[in-house]
């Protein structure tokens, strides 16, 4: 059986039918008919899930097949880091520095910014030093001392490669596997198709934090739930002073008040849906109904000072709530704890077109703490066990200098994942002696290939999960995608 | 003997089908020729079909000749079906010659079949052993002990293992190798290659040896085609062997880990437990929902199982709403009770939940005395106390779980001491010993199949040549 795709459009296609005319002329079934055709909580329902609670619990009513993971946590490093001086190591790059970079490997690709590069390109080799780490032996650069503590924990992928070359759009695709606007986000994916445990915070939240330097934007757009109704869109939290602004009630008004005020509009928008059939209408009575919880759920998620000061410390937090990667990451934890589904951390500051050998050690330092402490946290907690962390940029950063920096690289850049139904302690695919580009062993890992093996571990086919918009069945790989069985536990 | 006559003898078992076949075939059709309107052979027929059957029953009776020469049958047995095999072959030329006399012809014909069967039955016998026929109902109807205190480790356990994999051509009818496993007196004898076994040593025991080899290895046992040891099976051979291979002792007077237990339990409690239908579980668990607030979400779309989350409802989640998931605990994969307000005197339902995976206690006020209600999950792979009051006594409770294999304990009273003691128990550093051999065993391979080309020292120092150009895949 596939799985019934609530698709708007069929929906008031059925409606206004003949058929549908007869029917509701004939009143009594006829009516009730139609009545169930037209929620789409009655449609949930008829996907095996009858519980008339207001949570959407997802479009699948079970798994493909046996889910390791519940939820997930994207440590996004915007602006693509070096993989050649965090995860990948390459000596022969070293021996290299400042001579002419072999014209067999470049000839005829793209390159973003260094095509006019005066003098030709030459090869630029790392001047930081790597270790062995963890029972393991992971190579881990020695500018990310905390993470070198959990390399028991990761499973690092060094074949990363993407499509696209510049910031926004290879994030766009990084997220939704396309950069066409319209495609819905890989949270967005999540939400609809899985649903999300907590129905007092959003089921896909979004924390953002800046590096030292001036940093590329992120466009709001990277979350979007595209062609999906919005309500499955990740919602961005401030993480300076209060997550959500206005959650708090006026002068004046009590919650009661407020309550009645809720329910009085999801009534009236009750009627207007009736009439109308615009699923936008059913967002907004569930966003107004999740706002409400908020204003309880939202103070107290964010009051960081509950936390104990040796928690503090072992993310680096300074000054709880101040915005920091740090911070955010403390946040994640505690929204996960939650219920949450998917929390994107973005974190500006590892575009480094020039003076990367000062600046990608600061880079390193905003984020190296915080993050190995997050995943030494949730495992503590027995959160691990099914939460998926994944530590990575967009792209990464090309082997031959651009002055004193590296410019941006799609044929090679490394991630790390940890938990959740990922094996830990392997290295997964590899690049040439250069880190110019991945190698075709079987290991290599397209972004179609990490959602494809990340949908995995929530035991969903990507093939399966699909959304029919516009005359055709879209999916998060589109026609991609291998799920690479090999770092599945 | 030359082989082209070594593999006319082997070709005997193939050949008898086919009068075995055309006699039976030739039986119920003059048989149901008797009655009114039922068919008829003609003359013709009969002188066919009848030429046919001779020429195979003197086809298999020389070939079975020649088979009968290789040894290793016992030889009562093997006389019994060689005559009767004869005795069959002459029946059939008599019958040839009896053919237009109906009743000695019927009488032949009777007699005929009849040594047709006991010939068949003594060549079964032959290959697949003495009780093979009745080996499975006769183990079906035996009622098992089910309690540790009367089972018998030799008799009820191992021995039948043996019975079922090896006596068919290890036993008295036939005995490969000289080698006999249906009494005790010849199992310790052990055959042509020495004993097979090794009192307190499995894996330097050639029963065990002989197992692991390569299923194609010439030497593997039982031989390729034949039904093969099964994991379990193969464990608890090992483990007897191990213990120093007892006779007469019973399972109890000896301390098995839990794994062994485990599947000493499954292999002799005959009734296994049902698989709870879908369609009912899901049923309760949406009015289970509905009432209690709690998420049940199926794991899988065809099984049954539920993963539970009561975590949602924190304290407002007590003993009393975990005893009314009972109508949905055996269907439980994942229970998350962490942070809810279950205390000792509630966790009594989770015995009910035999296969629950993962369990989330954390933050909640049980103790010691509540986790003795794990001790059946013997499907418990994760358990997460994080933030209980547990102390290093209460850890031995846990000691009964045999698949346990991560259990979180920060901000209790457990001491990391304690905490590596029950993971000491939890191991079974034999079996992990053995794959990393056999993991070796496999690394040797690889390098033994991996092409080096040296270009010498020199060749450092030149450039680098990109990998060989990929296929295209996506844009």
């Amino acid at each position: 059986m596939s799985p019934p795709n609530f698709s708007f459009l069929r929906q008031r296609q059925i409606a206004w039918s003949r058929r549908t005319f007869l029917g509701k002329s004939a009143q009594a079934i006829g009516t009730l008919a139609l009545g169930s055709l037209l929620t789409p909580r009655a449609l949930s329902a008829a996907a095996g899930s009858p519980v008339n609670d207001g949570r959407w619990r997802g479009i699948l009513p079970a798994p493909h097949f046996l889910p390791r993971a519940k939820r997930i946590i994207q440590l996004s490093m915007a602006g693509g880091p070096s993989h050649v001086e965090t995860f990948d190591p390459k000596p022969k790059l070293n021996a290299l520095h400042g001579q002419p970079f072999p014209a067999a490997f470049t000839e005829g690709q793209q390159l973003a910014q260094l095509q006019h590069e005066r003098g030709g390109l030459r090869a630029r080799g790392s001047p930081f030093t790597f270790s062995r780490c963890g029972l393991s032996g992971q190579m881990i650069c020695d500018l990310l001392p905390h993470t070198q503590t959990i390399a028991d924990e990761l499973c690092i992928v060094r074949s990363m490669h993407t499509d696209q070359i510049n910031h926004d759009p290879a994030h766009a695709f990084m997220n939704a596997g396309s950069i066409i606007k319209g495609r819905p986000s890989f949270g967005s994916w999540m939400l609809y198709g899985l649903g999300a445990e907590a129905d007092n915070l959003p089921g896909y939240v979004v924390l953002m934090s800046n590096g030292p330097g001036n940093d590329q934007p992120i466009s709001a757009r990277q979350w979007s739930a595209g062609f999906l109704p919005s309500k499955f869109q990740g919602v961005q939290f401030q993480s300076k002073g209060t997550p959500v602004h206005y959650v708090g009630n006026p002068d004046g008004i009590c919650q009661s008040l407020q309550r009645q005020l809720i329910d009085e509009l999801a009534e009236l928008n009750g009627y207007c849906a009736e009439r109308t059939l615009d699923p936008e209408i059913q967002t907004r009575v569930a966003q107004y109904e999740l706002a409400f919880k908020m204003q309880t759920s939202v103070p107290e998620l964010a009051d960081l000072r509950r936390e104990p000061q040796s928690t503090l410390d072992l993310y680096g937090i300074k000054e709880p709530g101040d915005g920091s990667f740090a911070s955010n990451c403390l946040l994640a934890r505690r929204l996960i704890e939650r219920g949450t589904r998917f929390v994107q951390l973005y974190h500006r500051g590892w575009d480094h077109h020039s003076e990367i050998d000062k600046n990608l050690p600061l880079a390193c330092k905003l984020v190296d703490q915080a993050s190995a402490a997050l995943v030494k946290d949730l495992k503590q907690r027995g959160l691990l066990e099914d939460t998926l962390v994944i530590w990575g940029g967009e792209f990464g950063r090309t082997p031959m200098g651009q002055g004193t920096g590296r410019d941006h690289h799609i044929n090679a850049f490394s991630v790390w994942m940890a938990g959740g139904g990922i094996r830990p302690g392997i290295t997964w695919g590899s690049t040439d002696e250069l880190g110019y580009r991945y190698l075709p062993d079987g290991q290599d890992m397209h972004v179609h290939d990490l959602h494809a093996t990340l949908l995995a571990a929530f035991g969903i086919d990507h093939e399966r999960l699909t959304y029919r918009y516009q005359g055709r069945d879209f999916r998060l790989t589109d026609v991609h995608g291998r799920v690479a069985q090999g770092i599945l536990t | 003997m030359e082989p082209w006559l070594q593999l006319a003898g082997r070709l005997h078992p193939l050949a008898a089908h086919l009068p075995i076949g055309l006699f039976i075939l030739l039986a119920v059709i003059e048989l149901a020729g008797a009655f009114p309107g039922g068919p008829r052979l003609t003359a013709q027929q009969r002188s066919w079909i009848l030429s046919l059957g001779f020429l195979g029953a003197a086809t298999t009776a020389s070939f079975g000749w020649l088979l009968a020469g290789s040894g290793d049958y016992d030889d009562t047995l093997l006389e019994r079906h060689r005559w009767l095999g004869v005795g069959f072959a002459a029946t059939t030329a008599v019958l040839y010659f009896l053919r237009h006399r109906p009743g000695a012809y019927a009488a032949g014909l009777t007699v005929s079949v009849a040594l047709l069967g006991f010939a068949g039955h003594a060549g079964g016998t032959l290959t697949h052993g003495e009780s093979y026929l009745s080996l499975s109902t006769v183990a079906a109807a035996s009622p098992a002990p089910t309690r540790a205190e009367d089972t018998r480790l030799f008799d009820d356990v191992i021995h039948p293992i043996l019975q079922q994999r090896c006596v068919s051509c290890h036993g008295a009818s036939k005995s490969q190798g000289d080698l006999r496993y249906d009494t005790r007196e010849f199992l310790v004898q052990g055959g042509k290659s020495g004993p097979s076994f090794k009192p307190g040593d499995a894996h330097g025991s050639l029963l065990i040896k002989r197992a692991h080899l390569p299923l194609e290895a010439k030497q593997h046992m039982p031989p390729k085609g034949k039904p093969q040891l099964t994991e379990d099976e193969l464990t608890l051979l090992e483990w007897w062997i191990d213990v120093g291979a007892p006779f007469d002792v019973r399972v109890s007077a000896i301390e098995a880990p839990p794994l062994i237990l485990e599947r000493l339990a499954t292999r002799l409690s005959w009734v296994r437990e049902p698989t709870p239908d879908r369609a009912v579980v899901l049923a309760a668990a949406a009015a289970l929902e509905q009432r209690l607030g709690v998420l049940l979400r199926p794991l899988t779309q065809d099984g049954p199982w539920l993963a539970a989350n009561a975590r949602v409802k924190l304290t407002a989640f007590g003993d009393a709403e975990l005893a009314a998931l009972a109508p949905i605990a055996p269907a439980l994969y994942w229970l998350d009770l962490g942070e809810t307000g279950v205390t000792d005197a509630g966790l009594g339902a989770l015995a009910a939940m035999k296969n629950l995976r993962r369990l989330q206690l954390d933050r909640t006020a049980i103790t010691g005395t509540g986790l003795r209600a794990l001790s059946g999950l013997s499907q418990l792979e994760t358990l997460n106390l994080h933030g209980t009051r547990l102390t290093d006594a209460d850890l031995s409770a846990l000691e009964s779980l045999p698949r346990l294999r991560s259990l979180y304990l920060w901000q209790t009273q457990v001491s990391a001491e304690a905490a590596a003691r029950l993971g000491q128990k939890q191991t079974d550093h034999r079996r992990i010993a053995r794959w990393r051999t056999e993991m070796a065993a496999l690394e040797a391979k690889i390098r033994a199949e991996t092409f080096r080309a040296n270009l010498g020292t020199d060749a450092e120092s030149r450039p680098p040549s990109p990998p060989a150009p990929t296929t295209a895949r996506s844009p």
